[in-house]
């Protein structure tokens, strides 16, 4: 610990505080995530383990990297690589505007950073604008893995309830305990969506209930035609039948045809349709990324 | 983490070299011969694996747990933490990484204390001596240790796919998987890749059981001594096992492993 200079608390993980520090011997700047110990039985929390786990194996620019695991007497440290701001923060400071070029960048890289993931089997689960890392030379990197979990390994099922319920797709929202990448895909549609509109978020429900009636008043309510095996779903119950009344182009104004195109695609109810990461990578939107953010 | 073995931890920093493995062991080899260092950790294992069956764990769960062992000793002599201790670490730890739920702490202590009694009876004539707080101090020394590498790729799953591309009939893969437990008690699992352990315990099983598997063999693009290397640790564990009564030798061996100091040096 002797080596990481404290400099300032920048907000509190899953399983505890993280503070920007500075690394003596490398002048570098660092994130520390304290992770606690003392108040349950669990010993080094299974969140945490899971973070470490999955992070060890993934080195790509556009995940968060894991430096170092420190541990001292009782206390577990995590030093990850500091990014400036997440993507929440960065909204906040945009005052309504964002560039779409910007928009079109991050998503790219939103995308082959899940790509990556999902290529060896990781879904990350709880994706949304906190959980994005942006530095200043504009690269976005996905972070906290505390609720990803290595896909490969069958076990009976899932636990229920892990998506924050803005970024959560309807068949979780219906209890859906088997899912998959989908998960991760919806999320992305959602943060897409946010992105557009400088921040604004697509579906902000208040509950399980009001967040469904949010999703099929944009898409229309789903049926057995569209979505088979829909009305199976644990916690399924019939709600009303909304009809489309609003467009993408409404709800979305500044984002081109080709974007709203990719976000169709994303939001789809029915988590079988719904385009994965390496496609919505080569869709035409995306022609015209510059190169430098593409290599 | 299905399929990405050759870009994961496991590959890159656990397949160990088997000159190193001798010379890492060397303090305790200057104590215990290398068959009675074996001797040990085939007790520590089966205590792994009783642990295991009486916490209903999947064997998945078992053998990672078990290469958390071996890899904690790959690095440090049996002095440096009381294996009798560092195995149910490995299983909390194991039980963790593998998703199947935290085992909570008074079970975890109540079935060390059952297993030993019961079980092991023959191996410790005083009840199982530690603490949930022990426990958890050690699971970092694990951690630390393995540099945090948890995701541990196992033979269970490239040996199902093996044996439905030879056909194999449910006898001769009920034995290739029995034989993937055995080589637990072995080396292997830090020494090679685990779908080449998966092949040779399959090898085995076929000749065991008279099944010519010559043909699917001879086309397999891998690396045939590399199996023949497995395979020949697998025959000596066997070849061990034949005139080993642990019950008998196991109390002499325990009291001979080198131990933790426990008086505070001054």
């Amino acid at each position: 610990m002797q080596r990481y200079e404290k400099l300032e608390k920048i907000g509190e993980g899953t399983y505890g505080t993280v503070f920007k520090a500075k690394d003596r011997d490398t002048q570098a700047i660092v994130a520390l995530k304290r992770v606690r110990l003392d108040d349950d039985d669990e010993g080094v929390p299974s969140s945490a383990l899971r973070e470490i786990c999955l992070l060890k194996e993934l080195h790509h620019k556009n995940i968060v990297r894991l430096i170092d695991v420190l541990h001292s007497d009782r206390k577990l440290t995590l030093v990850f690589e500091h990014c400036d701001q997440d993507l929440k923060k960065y909204f906040d400071c945009l005052n309504g505007e964002i560039d779409p070029d910007v928009v079109k960048s991050f998503m790219f890289q939103l995308l082959r950073g899940l790509d990556f993931c999902h290529n060896k089997n990781i879904l990350h689960r709880d994706l949304k604008p906190q959980n994005l890392l942006i530095n200043k030379n504009g690269e976005l990197k996905l972070a906290d893995f505390g609720l990803a979990r290595a896909f490969g390994i069958p076990v009976r099922c899932y636990s229920a309830e892990v998506v924050t319920l803005w970024y959560r797709p309807p068949d979780v929202l219906f209890g859906a305990k088997l899912y998959n990448t989908s998960i991760d895909m919806w999320s992305a549609g959602c943060i897409f969506a946010e992105l557009a509109n400088a921040g604004r978020p697509l579906l902000p429900g208040g509950d399980v209930d009001d967040q469904l009636k949010r999703i099929f008043k944009l898409l229309g309510t789903p049926t057995e035609e569209t979505w088979p095996g829909m009305s199976s779903l644990p916690d399924y119950r019939p709600l009303p039948h909304y009809p489309v009344t609003i467009s993408l182009s409404q709800l979305c104004p500044k984002l081109n045809a080709k974007g709203r195109d990719v976000l169709q695609r994303l939001l789809v109810c029915n988590p079988m349709q719904r385009m994965n990461a390496a496609d919505a990578m080569n869709h035409p939107y995306f022609d015209d990324l510059p190169s430098c953010v593409r290599s | 983490m299905a399929g990405n073995f050759w870009q994961s931890a496991h590959y890159q920093q656990w397949l160990l070299d088997k000159q190193d493995l001798i010379k890492e062991r060397q303090a305790d080899l200057q104590v215990l011969s290398e068959e009675e260092y074996q001797k040990i950790m085939i007790f520590f294992t089966n205590f792994i694996q009783q642990l295991g069956e009486t916490l209903k764990l999947r064997q998945q769960v078992v053998a990672t747990a078990t290469v958390f062992l071996k890899r904690f000793y790959a690095r440090y002599s049996l002095k440096c933490i009381d294996p009798l201790l560092l195995a149910p670490t490995a299983v909390f730890l194991a039980s963790k990484v593998e998703e199947c739920g935290v085992i909570s702490n008074n079970r975890l202590i109540s079935t060390c204390q059952q297993v030993v009694k019961n079980k092991f009876g023959y191996a410790y004539s005083t009840e199982f001596p530690y603490r949930i707080n022990q426990v958890l101090e050690c699971e970092f020394y694990l951690l630390e240790n393995m540099d945090c590498c948890l995701i541990v790729f196992q033979p269970y799953r490239p040996l199902i796919q093996y044996g439905q591309d030879l056909n194999c009939d449910s006898d001769t893969l009920q034995l290739s998987w029995t034989i993937v437990n055995d080589s637990l008690r072995t080396d292997v699992c830090l020494l090679y890749p685990p779908y080449q352990i998966a092949l040779a315990c399959l090898q085995l099983a076929c000749v065991v059981h008279n099944k010519d598997c010559k043909q699917w063999f001879a086309e397999l693009n891998t690396d045939m001594d590399n199996i023949m290397g497995v395979t020949s640790h697998l025959l000596s564990l066997y070849e061990l096992w034949k005139n080993y009564d642990e019950k008998k030798e196991i109390l002499a061996l325990l009291q001979k492993m080198p131990k933790p100091n426990l008086q505070p040096s001054r």
